[in-house]
């Protein structure tokens, strides 16, 4: 009996090889099966032709497009202030014992609120807006940046640090080339994890406030029983998350195309 | 041989000082008129709050309500991702042939999915459950199987020695060898299922804490809806807090592990 070979246990990440494409079948004729069996009147569970036809409904429709570039706008603003954020508190917080022990107490308590449940808040407190969009999305999606950063930021090697010293480099110098760099895959790794709750908490503030975007729409057409649009929406969202993770996939590689290859998650 | 720390050795002073000097600032602003934001009630008024909403029972059948929704989620989940995860794991054909359809299910955003659950399933706390139940299946899955690929080879090679059959070697070397990646999927899983079910309460479904949230929003009480945001954070830190405690004492041996999930 042949040994199964070792993978590199709880670290190899199914995500990152190349999966074979024949793992789609299932969900192909599980579509197909919809398709033919289904009742195309149905409005709870109409078959796929239904979801093409709600998708042209859309697209004469005309609000798909601004709909789209509301979402995409608010989402890519937000997790930039997210990172920018989650960097500058996570290496504040990793960067000495005495402040991670303070402020960890107060940090998983917030970290801990839903970033759903801040949404209504927002709306109170910031009143309607691609401002309160953009403040509750970060209220989100900061933390995993924040983490990761923080973490980074404990376990950059003291050999790198004190060979800096050694070279002779200013302590400005020793962070922008030495720390921020060291930082950049835990800060990406933070990113992919933000991402998603970005897109959530984004789409959701559009439900909750009807206010342009793709959630908006997707509500609309809910409560409308447009249930073939319905389905098309939903689609878009997912072809959007997986446009969104294939994008950092990218940014990672290029930033990281002169490392080592251990290095990557 | 053991020196109990000294009290104030454990106790986070510097971190309780820190939150008591944000309600107090917080306190302070605004009794002397600094913010007087509408909607940002002092610590007191947020207190009022609750006292009201509790004693009126409504922030009880609610919290009842998105327990019930979370936990059934919750244990949805475990039982068909670690069924799914171990399928996969196992079995080489099974990989090959899902693997691709998991990764893309799993891509959709559960937000994207709540009106689709709304409207096949109704306005019904089915309705979360099942929305909460698929966001949180797939990394619960995907966890297990790598942990199940990833066992040690000579696990393998002890199962052969002791010529287990394959049911014993997965439920007595296998299964266990990948309990510290189930907890940390199962605690993410937790969080998932209460994020999923809060966000399709307010959404949809008129029940439970996230419908009470919006409500209080839309209503202008700005005490209540603080009320059930804190209650909202308070019941995700204690669903962790049960799940770690539990974790901790049904495998004490990999006490270690379940904090960090690393090996």
């Amino acid at each position: 009996m042949r040994l199964p070979t070792y993978r590199q246990g709880s670290r190899a990440k199914t995500g990152r090889r190349r999966v074979p494409v024949v793992g789609l079948a299932p969900l192909i004729g599980l579509l197909l099966l919809w398709q033919l069996l289904g009742d195309k009147n149905s409005v709870t569970f109409p078959p796929p032709s239904q979801w093409w036809e709600g998708w042209i409904a859309l697209l004469h429709d005309g609000q798909i497009g601004s709909s789209l570039i509301a979402t995409v706008t608010a989402f890519a603003v937000a997790l930039a202030v997210s990172t920018v954020l989650g960097t500058g508190l996570g290496a504040l917080v990793g960067s000495s014992k005495a402040v991670d022990r303070t402020t960890g107490p107060l940090l998983q308590f917030l970290m801990n609120i839903p970033p759903a449940a801040i949404v209504p808040l927002a709306v109170l407190v910031i009143g309607f807006g691609t401002g309160m969009q953009v403040a509750a999305v970060v209220f989100g999606a900061v933390w995993p940046i924040l983490l990761n950063t923080a973490s980074a930021m404990r376990s950059v090697p003291s050999v790198r640090l004190e060979a800096a010293r050694l070279l002779g480099l200013s302590r400005s110098a020793r962070f922008r080339r030495v720390v921020l760099p060291s930082l950049i895959p835990g800060v990406l790794l933070g990113v992919t994890v933000a991402a998603p709750i970005a897109i959530v908490v984004t789409m959701l503030v559009e439900m909750l406030t009807s206010s342009p975007g793709l959630g908006a729409q997707l509500l609309d057409a809910q409560r409308a029983y447009r249930s073939g649009e319905v389905f098309a929406l939903s689609i878009l969202a997912g072809l959007l998350g997986y446009l969104v993770n294939t994008s950092i996939d990218w940014l990672e590689t290029f930033l990281l195309r002169n490392w080592p290859p251990g290095v990557r998650r | 041989m053991h020196h109990d720390r000294p009290l104030l050795d454990r106790v986070n002073l510097s971190g309780l000082i820190l939150i008591g000097a944000v309600l107090g600032c917080w306190q302070l602003a605004d009794r002397i008129g600094l913010i007087h934001l509408q909607y940002v009630p002092p610590p007191s008024g947020v207190a009022e709050g609750l006292r009201e909403i509790a004693s009126s029972g409504a922030l009880w059948s609610a919290l009842l309500h998105t327990v019930m929704a979370v936990l059934v989620a919750w244990a949805l989940m475990m039982v068909v991702g670690v069924a799914l995860g171990l399928a996969i794991g196992l079995s080489r054909v099974i990989s090959t042939w899902t693997m691709a359809s998991v990764q893309l299910l799993r891509t959709l955003p559960a937000i994207a999915l709540v009106p689709v659950a709304l409207l096949t399933v109704g306005l019904s706390i089915e309705s979360e459950i099942l929305v909460a139940a698929y966001v949180g299946t797939w990394p619960v899955a995907i966890s297990t199987a790598v942990a199940v690929q990833g066992a040690h080879p000579r696990l393998h090679e002890v199962a052969q020695c002791f010529r287990l059959s394959r049911r014993e070697t997965v439920q007595k070397l296998l299964l266990p060898a990948a309990w510290p990646e189930i907890v940390v999927a199962a605690r993410l899983g937790m969080t998932i299922a209460l994020i999923v079910v809060v966000v399709t309460e307010m959404i949809g479904n008129p029940a439970g804490l996230g419908f009470m949230l919006v409500r209080a929003e839309q209503a202008l009480q700005p005490e209540q809806m603080w009320g059930y945001l804190i209650t909202t954070g308070a019941l995700g830190a204690a669903l962790q807090m049960v799940l770690n405690a539990t974790a901790r004492s049904a495998l004490p041996g990999f006490a270690p592990q379940l904090t960090t999930g690393a090996r």
